[in-house]
């Protein structure tokens, strides 16, 4: 039998908040801030088609995937469990002709102006025509 | 897997590079890259330069401007091409 859910869109909401200390569950958060409000971020990409996100923090999951939607020009780094986090700018248009051929890009951590952990993870590119 | 810094930056001598452009820089210079042209697209940033603020290179009078600069590590010299129509937001 069916039971109405009781839904009250009035209630106040209590916002999960997001530190690095608590990363509250997928279910609460599944978009996290952009990494650009956390941290300096820079993106780059090489004649070649390589590209690079270069950052000083400490991103709160690992990352799986990246998402590169040419239709609104922006780039998502997704976790295992499907969380995501914008990097928090537009890909210019000077570096997306030479994004849109790659399927894979460096993430670069930087601590105290060194390199420190890099990996090399799947891009995958999203492309509707719109 | 980890990688290391020579491989992932090995064939790199151009860049176009996003936001201010100092964690890229330091890290091709730690890589120990001797040069490379870095073009910066982000609108009012600085550079890894600190005498060149985003007030000089908003109103940087020529649209190709080159601005060398040395780098503190390995003597290197980067070469900055601040594009004019994009510090002005029109590459956006």
């Amino acid at each position: 039998m069916y039971q109405a859910q009781d839904i009250d869109v009035l209630a106040p909401k209590i916002e999960p908040k997001f530190t690095m200390d608590h990363l509250p569950s997928v279910e609460d958060m599944p978009v996290l801030p952009g990494l650009r409000k956390l941290m300096d971020v820079d993106l780059a990409v090489n004649a070649d088609g390589r590209v690079y996100i270069f950052y000083d923090g400490k991103i709160a999951e690992d990352t799986e995937y990246v998402l590169y939607s040419i239709d609104d020009a922006s780039l998502h780094l997704v976790s295992a469990n499907g969380r995501i986090q914008d990097i928090g700018m537009t890909v210019h248009k000077p570096m997306r002709k030479y994004m849109r051929g790659t399927d894979n890009i460096y993430i670069i951590e930087m601590k105290d102006s060194a390199v420190g952990n890099i990996i090399n993870i799947p891009m995958i590119i999203h492309d509707i025509g719109i | 897997m980890a990688i290391k810094p020579d491989d992932a930056f090995q064939k790199d001598k151009s860049m176009i590079v996003q936001g201010a452009g100092l964690l890229a820089c330091c890290a091709l210079v730690g890589a120990g890259l001797q040069s490379i042209s870095m073009t910066v697209v982000e609108p009012g940033t600085g550079f890894a330069n600190p005498a060149t603020t985003p007030a000089q290179m908003m109103s940087a009078p020529s649209v190709d401007q080159q601005v060398a600069m040395s780098a503190p590590a390995n003597n290197a010299v980067l070469t900055n091409t601040i594009n004019t129509p994009a510090l002005n937001g029109g590459m956006r």
